[in-house]
């Protein structure tokens, strides 16, 4: 499972969703984040719900794929439903023991627990329709223009795309030396929970060490290639705006505005 | 040291962190895990200094934020704004305050203070104010189901982080020389 990881949700595809620029889709993603913020009233979410329907549909995402996304945050859901209902100040509707379960509360309740649930669908819609490789390609043109202020827009990029990089070979490294622990008679399935956390404690010297080697020679061998950061820096992959991507912003900005109008 | 390599050791702890977060303890009370994601927070600080530390933080927070599953197995905008968010934001100035205490100082104990302050007082701050926030709970109960359960956690990471910080800084030292 951390082996796939650097994958993150991405489902290949060749939709028109998929075929987006980067760019539109994450300007898209944090425009919806936005307005669903500062949306009042069930006309705007019904409107924000379309919304996504229409990208899932346009995306063919698997609905399966939506609602897996929603079962790690599941229990927050509840907790804040919960919560609302009998925080909230207003007309008592129903008694719960000590709790009072308000009409208000049940409002704030459901408007809430909408707005997580359009929130994850969404945003899991950005990671299963593009490749991280894709969006952090799409990070650093955004950022590029914050660089007159001091963000190291390429740098960043770089570094996000390094530590993805390095995730599957941690994982494989720390196999091999809990391999080759284990062969020297060390124990990391039994015992309580306290004993195995600690058997785990004389992994992270060797991991770091062999960790920081790896860095160091990547490191090396970007120099002997003559890497020296983003300026003038030629790409093998071009993003490009094209006609898709006019329409799905005017779409975008349309449904946004009547949002915050209904 | 030079650029690339700090920007890649950088890098080394975006992925260390993020692989820390899979470490994870669910309580049943509270919407927030005890992780192992502060050790890498520690870590960082100890390792890095503090403003490197702090950027593989913020960078850690950012890949989250575009939805890899990189909070143990979630991700996206939704955790980083809800219940335990704060905690995520927490981390970048964590990183920080323990690069700070324990710049050029390397006694165990003033490292084991370090991590304790960096890692997880100062990670408590934003994490128990957003918590407040997005629950409706007031501060003090916040605090309560946010700090108090996390502080023998705390100190186990504090220990493994110097344990191991020690070792690889020996190590390093004798490789930047060599």
């Amino acid at each position: 499972m951390l082996k796939s990881i650097t994958i993150g949700q991405y489902i290949p595809g060749e939709s028109i969703i998929h075929r987006l620029d980067p760019r539109t889709k994450i300007l898209g993603t944090l425009g919806y984040v936005v307005i669903l913020f500062v949306l009042r009233g069930p006309a705007g979410y019904a409107v924000m719900a379309g919304i996504t329907a229409a990208v899932a549909l346009l995306g063919r995402i698997p609905v399966r794929m939506l609602l897996r996304g929603l079962r790690p945050v599941l229990i927050i859901i509840l907790f804040t439903i919960v919560l609302n209902m009998v925080m909230t100040p207003g007309e008592t509707v129903y008694q719960l023991g000590p709790l009072d379960v308000t009409d208000e509360g049940i409002v704030q309740a459901a408007t809430m627990s909408i707005r997580v649930i359009l929130l994850i669908m969404t945003t899991s819609m950005l990671t299963l329709t593009t490749a991280p490789i894709d969006l952090t390609d799409g990070i650093e043109y955004l950022l590029g223009p914050f660089r007159r202020l001091g963000v190291p827009a390429h740098e960043l990029a770089m570094m996000m795309t390094i530590a993805l990089r390095f995730i599957p070979t941690l994982v494989d490294e720390l196999e091999r030396i809990m391999k080759a622990q284990m062969a020297r008679g060390a124990d990391f399935d039994t015992g309580s929970f306290l004993d195995r956390a600690k058997s785990m404690i004389p992994l992270l010297g060797p991991l770091f060490i062999s960790a920081f080697r790896r860095a160091d020679d990547l490191a090396l061998a970007m120099e002997a290639r003559c890497y020296r950061g983003g300026e003038g820096r030629t790409r093998y992959k071009v993003l490009k705006v094209s006609t898709p991507d006019f329409w799905a912003g005017a779409f975008l900005v349309c449904t946004f505005g009547a949002a915050l109008w209904v | 040291m030079n650029d690339v390599r700090t920007l890649l050791r950088i890098g080394l702890f975006v992925a260390v962190t993020a692989g820390l977060s899979f470490i994870r303890v669910p309580l049943p009370f509270s919407p927030v895990p005890v992780t192992g994601q502060t050790l890498g927070t520690m870590l960082a600080g100890l390792l890095l200094g503090a403003r490197a530390g702090a950027v593989s933080q913020l960078i850690y927070v950012l890949l989250g934020f575009t939805g890899l599953p990189l909070f143990g197995g979630l991700g996206g905008a939704a955790i980083l704004l809800g219940p335990a968010g704060g905690y995520l934001i927490g981390m970048i100035l964590g990183a920080w305050v323990t690069g700070i205490i324990s710049r050029g100082r390397e006694g165990v104990p003033i490292m084991f203070i370090s991590c304790l302050i960096g890692g997880a007082l100062i990670v408590y701050i934003p994490g128990v104010w957003q918590l407040a926030r997005v629950t409706g709970m007031d501060i003090r109960g916040a605090a309560a189901i946010g700090v108090l359960p996390y502080i023998p956690g705390d100190i186990v990471k504090s220990v493994a982080a110097v344990g191991a910080a020690a070792k690889i800084r020996t190590h390093l030292d004798l490789r930047d020389r060599g």
